[in-house]
């Protein structure tokens, strides 16, 4: 690969991360000063302050919902001189929620939804908790489908986790492409796919992610430790889930065309395990995919067709219930490596 | 390949630098991974030392008519500082290295019940196992329980060395790629989809598979989860409807709580079909394995004990068969083997900092098998975070004329702050293909969020 290619991605992050760094958002909002518990307790009600909810038909960002009104008979009952109060700015939202319309709807109880409110001293906002959306709104389709976005606005920054269907506890590694194979788009309204690239990129990858992520005790990598030692033995007790993430080119790629094979140094004797001349049948028979790992393509190949081609000595090698039939060969290429 | 890199890298500098103040975020990984160990090649080891540089950059938020647009680019490049370079996934490519994992851009309209991906991408979707792909993917959800999801292109091919199987390690061989998977939901109860995957390799098939997906959640603590993916290329070539299924399971999943899981599991494949239907191989082959097991999770905050233990228990029954026989002479004897597969593993998080386990497996072949003991464990303190992790493996049968693999690893990073940590990890031990194995990294990590905001005016 061409060096300046390497150093684009790496000129283009840079450019991209100086261009938006300048003005990044401040990450950590500033402290609540407002006791709302106070006030509430006092009888005051939520638009004295908060008037601009009775027009808000979207939750924009940047925006103050306040509104303190200079001389205030209701603050007045109680605060002489009336303290000034800067409203803290929100953030970014994190649903689209039109107040206008829903505030009739809760006959202008503003606790319906918002059960908690910030005190003095908070740093973290509490929102109003799902089920209050959940109420009203028959929620289980979209939940089904993993519809979020009309509510929600980035679940990559607001995740959230139902005990049910989106836990991923337990053997969640091994039962994830199930649920993954009926709507990824389920999986993309929190993740990336940049988060499965870290394992699901077999072909492209340079490391597998035991060795590119070794502080990450605690995950259950599937090739961690020393694999090499035991991956025929993995191999023969499913082959079917490595086939499913590499192709046997992948195996060739080092007991092929480097030559990595136990013995190999030893006048190429065969790799420890290696069946014998009379078992190769029974072993093709019940695990081709061992053989795959060399003799798939080219030489390998060959070997075996230099024997079980029509005529050869190795014989009609096709299983019991094999019905392919002469007409098939002229239209399948594989078919005349070996039916002239 | 440079032409292709170069294009996409072009693509995607365009993408966010114009559009660069209507990005609601972008969200960037840098990671430099200096790596260094002895490698074995043909009789001898040889010290390697590949540098690598890892980034992933995600830009969310980018204003389009109607909709919005996602850029990933995700890629690694890499330089070896020895020779023979270290294995990377392929043959030595020399010094240089380099590959892209994703690279696309995603438009989503109609509140994302839209969605269009052009790219380097993975397809996840119905039978396409994660198939890695250069081309087009559109998915959309349509009249309230429908769904439908088609995708196109050419199965990638690492370090943009060519097309065609001939080269490829991608498990779905080839040079074209399409398939889709139509789905209907209902509610929270059931969903089920029929999907194909179709590939060929300058004309001749290489997949030609149509699958069957179900959920059903009668009540919310228990899922039935069924796949049956079936092969109609081995439907012209084998009798017998056992031997046309790449794969079929069916999975009871019971999340009672999430320190109380079970799931019981049946699963069927036939491994030759997931191999290319042009390699020579598949024609010699009738064999079929089948699994049948469970596992459990049982933590004691389950029953209301403030104890952060949870315990993983595992088993799995392993058959294999097989036809022996003859077709000329019609002799035939069928063949079978089976083994188990046993594992446990205790996790106990004292505190949010820190983490112990310890895990114990047993894998019995007929010809092979061993028993594997782990234990690790965290603590993050002061902005270091140290791991310990020593694990080994005692086989039934030599490998490589020896019997027991154990590996020790260490690790200690810092959290630098503002999004940066350096990480050091060293690993040893003796296995069977080392008499003293040691590894060494120096890992510079470099994660960080950009959020801004397009002000409406």
């Amino acid at each position: 690969m061409n060096q300046r290619h390497l150093l684009l991605p790496l000129a283009l992050l840079a450019s991209g991360c100086m261009n938006h760094g300048k003005k990044p958002e401040a990450q950590q909002p500033a402290p609540y000063k407002f006791p709302h518990s106070t006030h509430i307790e006092a009888g005051l009600a939520c638009t004295e302050c908060h008037a601009p909810v009775l027009k808000s038909t979207s939750v924009k960002a940047n925006a103050i919902d306040v509104q303190i009104p200079a001389k205030s008979e209701a603050c007045a009952a109680c605060h002489d001189p009336i303290p000034t109060y800067t409203p803290v700015q929100r953030f970014e939202p994190a649903v689209h929620f039109n107040h206008a319309w829903h505030l009739p709807m809760v006959g202008s109880d503003c606790t319906k939804c918002h059960v908690k409110f910030t005190e003095s001293g908070d740093v973290v906002k509490p929102v109003p908790p799902m089920k209050t959306c959940t109420a009203c709104h028959n929620h289980s389709q979209d939940f089904a489908v993993g519809r979020c976005t009309p509510c929600h606005i980035d679940l990559n920054k607001y995740p959230f986790k139902p005990v049910a269907e989106y836990t991923h506890e337990a053997n969640f590694l091994e039962t994830h492409g199930k649920w993954a194979r009926q709507s990824v788009q389920t999986c993309t309204q929190c993740h990336d796919q940049t988060m499965c690239s870290t394992c699901h990129t077999a072909t492209t990858r340079p490391l597998p992610p035991s060795v590119q992520f070794p502080e990450k005790v605690a995950s259950e990598f599937i090739h961690r430790g020393d694999w090499i030692s035991r991956h025929a033995i993995e191999q023969a007790a499913d082959p079917a889930s490595c086939l499913k993430c590499h192709g046997v080119q992948y195996c060739q790629s080092c007991h092929g065309f480097q030559a990595v094979l136990p013995g190999s140094n030893t006048g190429g004797r065969l790799p420890t395990g290696h069946p014998s001349f009379l078992e190769h049948k029974a072993q093709a028979r019940n695990n081709i995919t061992a053989c795959a790992a060399c003799h798939s393509s080219g030489a390998g190949a060959q070997l075996c067709i230099s024997c079980h081609s029509v005529g050869g000595i190795g014989g009609n090698p096709h299983p019991p219930g094999w019905k392919g039939t002469q007409s098939q060969i002229g239209s399948n290429p594989t078919c005349r490596a070996c039916h002239s | 390949m440079r032409l292709r890199l170069g294009i996409a890298l072009l693509a995607a500098a365009v993408l966010l630098a114009p559009a660069s103040g209507r990005a609601s975020e972008l969200e960037a990984t840098s990671s430099t991974s200096l790596y260094f160990q002895k490698q074995w090649r043909d009789g001898a080891t040889y010290p390697t030392t590949p540098l690598y540089e890892f980034i992933s950059v995600s830009g969310r938020g980018f204003a389009i008519p109607g909709g919005e647009l996602q850029l990933v680019v995700d890629a690694w490049g890499g330089v070896d500082l020895s020779s023979p370079p270290w294995w990377n996934g392929y043959t030595n490519s020399g010094a240089w290295s380099g590959d892209l994992n994703l690279a696309f851009v995603k438009g989503s309209w109609l509140k994302g019940d839209l969605q269009v991906k052009l790219g380097r991408q993975s397809i996840g979707v119905g039978n396409a196992r994660m198939l890695q792909l250069d081309g087009l993917s559109l998915s959309s959800r349509f009249l309230e329980y429908l769904s439908l999801d088609v995708w196109g292109g050419a199965p990638t091919v690492q370090r943009f060395i060519g097309w065609g199987s001939v080269y490829s390690s991608n498990p779905t061989l080839g040079n074209v790629a399409v398939g889709g998977r139509l789905g209907f939901a209902y509610r929270q109860w059931v969903s089920f989809g029929v999907s194909t995957t179709l590939a060929w390799d300058s004309g001749n098939f290489t997949r030609e598979d149509v699958a069957l997906d179900l959920k059903f959640s009668p009540v919310p603590w228990m899922y039935l989860l069924g796949y049956l993916d079936y092969s109609l290329f081995a439907n012209e070539y084998y009798s017998g409807f056992g031997n046309q299924l790449p794969e079929a399971s069916a999975s009871l999943v019971f999340p009672v709580t999430p320190h109380l899981q079970f799931t019981a599991e049946y699963s069927y494949t036939v491994p030759a079909l997931l191999l290319g239907y042009n390699s020579i191989l598949w024609v010699f082959t009738d064999g079929s394995h089948q699994y049948l097991g469970g596992t459990a999770r049982v933590g004691l905050e389950a029953f209301g004990l403030h104890v952060p233990l949870d315990i993983d228990l595992g088993y799995r029954w392993i058959a294999s068969y097989s036809a022996l026989g003859d077709p000329t002479t019609g002799a035939l004897s069928k063949d079978s083997e089976s083994g188990n597969r046993y594992f446990v593993r205790a996790t106990w998080k004292p505190s949010a900092r820190s983490t112990v386990g310890a895990e114990g497996s047993r894998l019995d072949l007929p010809e092979q098998g061993y028993w594997n003991a782990r234990v690790f464990g965290s603590l993050r303190m002061y902005g270091f975070t140290g791991t310990l992790d020593g694990q080994g493996y005692w086989f039934d049968q030599p490998v490589n004329g020896n019997t027991q693999s154990i590996i020790g690893n260490a690790t200690l990073g810092y959290d630098v702050g503002h999004g940066l940590s350096v990480v050091g990890a060293v690993s040893g031990g003796e296995t069977p293909y080392y008499k003293s194995y040691f590894s060494g990294m120096v890992k510079l990590v470099y994660n960080q969020t950009y959020r801004f905001r397009e002000v409406q005016p």
